[in-house]
Parts: structure tokens; C-alpha cells; sequence
């Protein structure tokens, strides 16, 4: 707010980085055969950029500690969201039930066209 | 308006009569935007959770296939242009804090001019998809065989693919809104910036818009990726 | 922002001895009253609206109480007994118990409270009214149009695909409901954080505007998931595409994830302003600084924040995996740490207090015992092994409502009293609203205590007929229904008659602390004469008190 506003040559700089992390990643997807790397790549490079555009950009780094925690707190939520619904994606198939033959197995719950095998996804 | 002491002569004008001053307002409205700008962390997150969730669970290549329908080319192309309209607009928040007016209606126009430039391109890559068959209904996928190398997609995965389809439709449609919203806003603000000294004035509303706008560019910085370049 | 509709000036000559001008008389007209910006009367505007959909909600109540009094199907088909209780959920839950104390109470109060002017934007909270109604508009729509039978839940893949009933209508009123809501939610979080009158520092503010704080970080970081999650159940259903419909191959069980990640913490939305409620009143009526203030805020804060862990145990039996049901039954238990902590502070607030027993706090002790029976039943459910047996039965529609009627709307009432003399610059008859409060207080024993019973017995809830064995329950539960609505019809009564008849109330009939109780009754339509200056912590009553506290 009282700050000094951040200069123009700032602001093009991280347009040119954050132009270079767009291309790498579109480089990485497209010719780097990453394999299970890709995901955790691709979203790293993003969260880069979005630090990038919300410290600069959004000025968050001249920001009180209020703005930066509401920040904070918006992401929390949204990893708590995450996570806790992924404890149950994520273990529904730990748990082998004895299995009548023909009932569904409850580890596949409701998932159409989906045989029996129970195997789920290791 | 009952003028209070700590008012300067300026600012009066400004400030709306439940405030004290220029300052508390400013701030008033940033953390305003901020508090909004969470809340719509959790409105995009809701729906990537449920993105995350399903290609997670899901047990055949269907959101694999269905990303390597994408132009990954295009959609950096596209990322570029929106990145390009971030930085007008924080140039063009650095113009009414420096209070250069000529300056500020530059940037804000190019930054109305990329923003649809944007949405110009996007809406060519959704009628590319849906001239290839790729919109979610009956008939998706009626043209999917024409396309490959003749090998069969197994049903069930071209039904998670129609499933990534669902998601990409919903998400670059809300993110779209967003975008028209934001346009909307940022041609009034235009217009008023044409027409009067709005914004070198007082820059506290084009900041805060511009908060809007590099959130929507944030947004899309997810998406790009989420949608576009998850293939293994 | 430029000019207000409603000019705050006071007369420059002051004449004390002509009428002074309050918010109120300050303006005329129905102009004066649908453009306001005044965040007084934007509260009175919600107080009408909320009340309307509080009297239809009960409505609803009475029919599904009526058919349950025998337990033949007689009086409704099944159909029709699926949309009385679905609209009984929809309009008490969005339209009523959402709104309740934040947007009537709260509007009004958390200005006053802090010593500001109005709220940080006033123009918003005017547009959050106007939004309101036209979800409200959504609502009655979809009552008109035919009702709607999916249960307040919207389940998935009902509500997208079988149900032939007014879903899209009833989804859409919710959704609009809650942009309501988080606007209402923004606006207090920005002017607690930048409204505040010069020395009224953090640990200064009353313990409600700390209740509303929590509140707002639920409705600001809640809502928004259950808007996005309401636009996918839309398009399933337009569009016959989407994500949990099992025959798309979609998974049912993420839209009950989606779903109480916003519907549990909105619980915390109805009971968190009403444990703010409470503190102010414990205080007020046992005359003396409230115990543990810091532990009561905090836990505010926490039960914000823990509530958003715990919405897995709403689907314990949903083929969730049981080992994220372990996960969220531990959790579930911890939000009882802070709720609990709340109730020892008040009871420990009346030790050695010169307690007295004025309606208001014939309320807040119906609130302490009522919110401990619903919060103690609530571990019953949030224990895995024991909610198996539990679940849909009619123990669950006790517990919760033990904590929705018996806390949020005893709190509700109990501020509306304490209040009411600042809102309206009257009091209200002593004796009625003390009858009243009893009569509500064993109406709503007799209408939800058997229903523990019932539900732990076996029988399910959403039902319109049951085995006869069940029905001297239903019958005691339909009866203490009845004295419940003639409970809730006689403060509306006496309400309006008060606001012409009743004695004047004066700026603190209460002798009360807070800062709007400093102001006159009803307050100008700037609220202060001048800028309040704070330079003690909230509750003090006596001179040792201010010397003890720092
Ligand atoms: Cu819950």
C-alpha cells in the first residue's frame, strides 16, 4: 500500500521466467518421457509460476502478514480437501472382504462396468 | 459525509462516509478481494479434488488418452497470451500508482485485448473438439477411430475419457466465465479510466480488480497442466 | 461509495427534548427501506424474511409430525411424505438456520459492537439481502412447482438421474442461498479486521464478534464447494453427463465427499453464533467477567478449523473405506474438545455470579443443557462401530436437532430478547416471554427426547409409516411438537405487539457492558454520537474485575 510500487523492468523479468517455465513444461510433457515423475513435475513447475504471479504480480511481497495467511489458509482448506478424501481413494483397496461369490466386493464401490476382480488400483 | 479529522482535503472525496480515511479503505477492499479470492481457491479446488479423485480411481488409461487429445502447442500458446495479460495489468496497476494516466489506458486496453485474445483461441479449440467428437454425450468418440492408427480404444476406457472430457468442459467453462466476468469489469474500468482521471486518482480499484485478474491467470496455470500435459 | 440513501447526519441544533432521530424514524417508506444501506435495517429486512421461511419450514414440520402420529401411511402418499420432509430440511437449514443469527443478529450487532460506523461494505451486504430472496424466490418456485423428495442431501445418483421432482429449482436456491452466505461471511471478516474503534484490540472484542469471525472463515472457505459441487449435479442432470453417475462411470459416494465437505462445517455456520450468543448472555445475567475468555475464543477459531476435518462421518456406511472411517471418527471426536471447553467456561462463569433469571437467560441455560445432550449424542455417531447401529435411524434426527433447535434457536431467541430493546428501543412482557420459554423448552424435550429412544430402538428415519409398536413414542413426539409451535407463535406475537406498546426500554436496560449498549436505543443511524475509544477488555462488572484482568 505505502509501498514503493515495484518497477516495470521487475514485472518483465518475471514475464520472461514465468514464459520460460511455460515453455519447459510444454517441452517436458510433449519430449520428456517422464514417466511417473510427470505429474509431480508438471504441477512444481505450476506452483513456481503461481508463486511467481502472487508475490510479484499480486504484490504479496510487499503484503502484510494478514493477506499472506488468508493466502495460507485458502490453500489449507483446499489440501485438506485433498487429502482427507484421498484416505478413501486411496485405501479402498487395502481392505480384501470375504467374498460371497457374486456379491460385490466393497472395495469397488459402484463403479459400473467394473468386473469383480477386486484388484483395484496398486 | 461527516468529514472526520484525520481526512485530508483530497481525499475526502474518495472516502465513503464509514470509513476514516484513504488508507483503511484501500485496505479495506484488498482484503475484501483476498478473502474472495480464497473462497474461490475452494469453488476451483472442489472441482479439481473431484478431477484428482477420479483419474486416481480410475483404473484404465481413459484421462491419459484423453489429455494426448489436447494440443499441448496450443495450450502453452494460449498460457503465453493469458501470462501476457497478467503482466499488462500489473504494469498497468504500476501506471496508476505512478499516476500516468496515458499509460494506464494503454495497458488496461492490451490487457482487454489479450484477455480476448484468449478466449478467441479457446473458443477454436472447443470447436475443434467438438468437430472431432470429443464433446461428452451419444455420440462422443464417433470419431475417435477415424483419427488413430486403427488400434480399437476398448469401450470402458472411452468412457473415462468422455469422464476427462466432462471435467475439462466444466473446468475451462467456469474458468472462462471467470474470464468474461473479469472483461466485463475491466471495460468499464476502461472506459471510466477514457473518460475521467478514475484510477490515477485514487489507483485502489484497479488494484483490486487486478488481484482478480492475475487470480484467474493462476487458475489457469493449474488447468494448463491438469488438463493438458498429464499423458503417462 | 459515494452517498448513502439514508443521511446519518444528526440534527445540527440538537434538540434533546424533540424526537431523536434513530435509525428508524430516520427515513420512511418502502424506498427508504429497499435501497438502505444501513446495516441495521438490513438485518431487519433479513429478520423478516428469515422468519417468514422459519414460519413455512415449520409448516412442513407440522405435516411430517401429523402423518406420524399413527403409523399407517394415512394422511400423506409416500411421495408427498418424501417432499415435506425434504422441504422441511431445505428451507429450515438455507433459508432459516444458515441466516439466523449472522445476518439478523450479527448484521445488526457486530458494527455496534466494534464501534464502527456500518459494515466494511455496505452496498454488498444490501446485494446479499437481494440475493437471498432470489434464491428464496428459487425456493418457493420449486414448492409451487411440485416440491422436491431427495432429502435435503441431494444424494447423487438420485438426485441427477431418478428423481422427477423439482431438483433443479431446489439445487439452484441453495446454491444462490450460499453466495449469500459468503458475502455475508466477507463482509464481517474484513470490518472485525479493519473497522475497529481506536484501543479495541483483539483480546478486547466481545466473545460473539469472535463467534462471528469463526463463522465467516466456514461461510468464506465452506460455501464455494458446495456451489461447485450443486453446478456438476446440474449438468448430470441437463446434460445426462458427468462424474457420479455410476453408469457414466462415475462414483456417487465423491458427491457425499463434495458435499459434507460444506454441509458439516455448516453446522458450525447454525451453532457457532449461537455459542456466541450465549457467552454475551452468560456474562450479562450472572453480573461478572466471563471464565477463560482467550479458551472460549480460541475455540471458536478451532471448532472453525477442526470441522472441516471430521464430514467423513456422515458416510460411514456409504462404502466409504473404513480405514479413512477410522480416520474421521478420530477426528470427528476431537471437535468435541473445543465445544466442550465452551461449556465448562459458562458454567464456570455462573460460580459466584449474582445470577438472574430474565427470559434471555432462561434461554442460554436451555441452550448449556440442550447443546450438551445434542453435542454428547453427536460421539455416539461420530463413533464408527456404534453409528453402524445408529445411522439412519431417528437417533440422528434427535441429535441433530437437539443441536439445531435445542442450541441454534434457543441462542437465536435468547439474543432476539436480549436485543430486542436495542433494536427496537422497547422491552418485551416479562411474563409471556417467560412462559413462552418454558413452553419451548418442554415442547422441544417432548418432541426430540423420544425420538433417541425411537431411533435407538430401530426405526428409520424417512418414513411415512412404521410398525405400531413405535407409536407412543410418535405419538409424545407429535404432541410436544404441537406445544412447541404454540411455544414459537407466542413470542412472534408479543414481538410485534411490543414494538408499539411496550414499555421503553432505554440505552442498557440490561446494565450490561459493550459498546452497544453505550449507544442509544435504537442507535442513530451512524451508531455513535462519537468514535467509541476502548481501553478495558470486555465484562467487566465489578472494580476487582478490572484490576484483575490486564
Ligand atoms: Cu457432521
Amino acid at each position: 500500500m505505502a509501498h514503493k510500487p515495484i518497477s516495470p523492468v521487475t514485472y518483465g523479468f518475471i514475464y520472461v521466467l514465468l514464459l520460460l517455465l511455460t515453455a519447459l513444461t510444454v517441452y517436458l510433457a510433449t519430449q520428456g518421457h517422464l514417466g511417473v515423475w510427470e505429474i509431480p513435475v508438471a504441477l512444481g513447475i505450476a506452483t513456481a509460476k503461481t508463486v511467481l504471479v502472487g508475490l510479484y504480480f499480486m504484490h504479496l511481497i510487499h503484503s502484510n502478514r494478514l493477506t499472506i495467511l488468508i493466502v495460507l489458509a485458502g490453500v489449507l482448506f483446499l489440501v485438506i480437501m485433498v487429502m482427507l478424501t484421498l484416505t478413501d481413494y486411496w485405501t479402498r483397496s487395502w481392505l480384501t472382504s470375504p467374498q460371497v461369490s457374486g456379491a460385490p466386493s466393497i472395495t469397488q464401490p459402484l463403479r459400473a462396468g467394473h468386473g469383480s476382480s477386486g484388484d483395484g488400483r496398486s | 459525509m461527516s468529514p472526520s479529522a484525520t481526512h485530508t482535503h483530497d481525499e475526502h472525496a474518495l472516502v465513503a462516509h464509514h470509513f476514516e480515511n484513504l488508507e483503511q479503505q484501500r485496505g479495506a477492499n484488498l482484503l475484501g478481494m483476498w478473502l474472495f479470492l480464497s473462497s474461490e481457491v475452494l469453488f476451483f479446488g472442489g472441482i479439481f479434488t473431484a478431477y484428482a479423485m477420479m483419474r486416481f480411481s480410475s483404473t484404465n488409461n481413459g484421462f491419459a488418452l484423453g489429455s494426448s487429445q489436447l494440443n499441448a502447442v496450443v495450450g502453452g500458446i494460449n498460457t503465453a497470451v493469458l501470462l501476457t495479460s497478467s503482466l499488462t495489468m500489473a504494469l498497468a496497476v504500476w501506471a496508476a500508482q505512478t499516476k500516468h494516466r496515458r499509460l494506464l489506458q494503454l495497458f488496461l486496453s492490451l490487457t482487454l485485448a489479450f484477455g480476448l485474445a484468449f478466449l478467441v483461441f479457446k473458443g477454436f479449440e472447443w470447436y475443434h473438439e467438438y468437430e472431432v467428437s470429443l464433446v461428452p454425450g451419444p455420440t462422443f468418440g464417433s470419431k475417435l477411430a477415424e483419427k488413430g492408427d486403427g488400434t480399437v480404444i476398448p469401450a470402458e476406457t472411452v468412457k473415462t475419457m468422455q469422464m476427462f472430457f466432462v471435467f475439462y468442459f466444466s473446468i475451462t467453462g467456469l474458468h472462462a466465465l471467470h474470464m468474461v466476468v473479469g472483461l466485463a469489469v475491466l471495460a468499464v474500468q476502461l472506459v471510466l479510466c477514457l473518460q475521467s482521471d478514475f484510477g490515477v486518482r485514487d489507483y485502489g480499484p484497479i488494484e483490486v480488480f487486478g488481484l482478480y485478474w492475475h487470480f484467474v491467470d493462476v487458475v489457469w496455470i493449474y488447468v494448463f497442466p491438469l488438463l493438458y500435459l498429464m499423458r503417462a | 461509495m459515494t452517498t448513502v440513501a439514508v443521511e446519518p447526519r444528526p440534527q445540527p441544533f440538537e434538540p434533546r427534548s424533540i424526537k431523536r432521530a434513530d435509525y428508524l424514524n430516520i427515513s420512511y417508506g418502502v424506498r427508504s427501506w429497499l435501497l438502505t444501506l444501513d446495516h441495521k435495517r438490513i438485518a431487519i429486512l433479513y429478520l423478516i424474511s428469515i422468519s417468514i421461511f422459519f414460519f413455512v419450514g415449520g409448516v412442513f414440520a407440522a405435516v411430517v409430525r401429523l402423518e406420524l402420529a399413527t403409523p399407517k401411511g394415512d394422511l400423506l402418499q409416500s411421495d408427498t411424505y418424501n417432499k415435506m420432509f425434504t422441504l422441511h430440511g431445505v428451507v429450515m437449514l438455507f433459508f432459516f438456520l444458515i441466516p439466523a443469527i449472522p445476518a439478523t443478529l450479527g448484521n445488526f450487532l457486530v458494527p455496534l459492537m466494534i464501534g464502527a460506523k456500518d459494515l466494511a461494505f455496505p452496498r454488498l451486504n444490501l446485494m446479499s439481502w437481494y440475493v437471498f430472496m432470489i434464491a428464496g424466490m428459487f425456493g418457493i418456485y420449486t414448492m409451487l412447482a411440485g416440491g422436491v423428495d431427495t432429502g435435503w442431501t441431494f444424494y447423487t445418483p438420485l438426485s441427477p438421474k431418478y428423481a422427477n421432482s423439482q431438483v433443479m429449482t431446489a439445487a439452484l436456491a441453495a446454491l444462490i442461498a450460499g453466495f449469500s452466505s459468503i458475502l455475508t461471511g466477507l463482509n464481517f471478516m474484513v470490518t472485525i479486521h479493519k473497522m475497529r474503534a481506536p484501543g479495541l484490540t483483539w483480546f478486547r472484542l466481545p466473545l460473539f464478534v469472535w463467534s462471528q469471525y469463526a463463522t465467516s472463515l466456514i461461510q468464506i472457505l465452506g460455501t464455494p464447494v458446495l456451489a461447485v459441487t450443486i453446478l456438476l449435479v446440474a449438468a448430470e442432470r441437463m446434460l445426462h453427463i458427468g462424474i457420479f453417475d455410476p453408469a457414466l462411470g462415475g462414483d456417487p459416494v465423491l458427491f457425499q465427499h463434495l458435499f459434507w465437505f460444506y454441509s458439516h462445517p455448516a453446522v458450525y455456520i447454525m451453532i457457532l453464533p449461537a455459542m456466541g450468543v450465549i457467552s454475551e448472555l452468560v456474562t450479562t445475567f450472572a453480573k461478572k467477567v466471563i471464565f477463560g475468555y482467550s479458551f472460549i475464543a480460541f475455540s471458536s477459531v478451532a471448532i472453525a478449523v477442526l470441522g472441516f476435518l471430521v464430514w467423513g462421518h456422515h458416510m460411514f456406511v456409504s462404502s466409504q473405506s473404513p480405514y479413512a472411517g477410522l480416520i474421521f471418527s478420530f477426528l470427528s471426536m476431537l471437535v468435541a474438545i473445543p465445544s466442550a471447553i465452551k461449556v465448562f467456561n459458562w458454567t464456570a462463569t455462573l460460580w459466584r455470579g449474582s445470577v438472574s433469571w430474565d427470559t434471555p437467560m432462561l434461554y442460554a441455560f436451555g441452550f448449556i443443557g440442550l447443546f450438551t445432550i445434542g453435542g454428547l449424542t453427536g460421539l455416539f455417531l461420530a463413533c464408527l462401530a456404534t453409528d453402524v447401529h445408529l445411522t439412519h435411524t431417528y437417533f440422528v434426527v434427535a441429535h441433530f436437532h437437539y443441536i439445531m433447535v435445542g442450541g441454534a434457536i434457543m441462542a437465536y431467541l435468547g439474543g432476539l430478547h436480549y436485543w430486542w430493546p436495542k433494536i427496537t428501543g422497547r422491552m418485551y412482557p416479562e411474563f409471556w416471554a417467560k412462559f413462552a420459554a418454558i413452553i419451548i423448552f418442554v415442547g422441544f424435550n417432548l418432541t426430540f427426547f423420544p425420538q433417541f429412544v425411537l431411533g435407538y430402538q430401530g426405526m428409520p428415519r424417512r418414513y411415512h409409516e412404521y410398525p405400531a409398536e413405535f407409536q407412543v413414542l410418535n405419538v409424545m413426539s407429535t404432541a410436544g411438537a404441537s406445544i412447541l409451535a404454540v411455544g414459537y407463535i407466542i413470542p412472534a406475537v408479543y414481538f410485534i405487539w411490543s414494538m408499539k406498546y411496550a414499555k421503553v426500554a432505554g440505552r442498557n436496560p440490561w446494565g450490561a457492558t459493550g459498546l452497544e449498549w453505550s449507544t442509544t436505543s435504537p442507535p442513530p443511524a451512524d451508531n455513535f454520537e462519537k468514535t467509541p475509544i476502548v481501553s478495558l477488555p470486555p465484562y467487566i462488572y465489578s472494580k476487582e474485575e478490572a484490576t484483575v484482568v490486564p
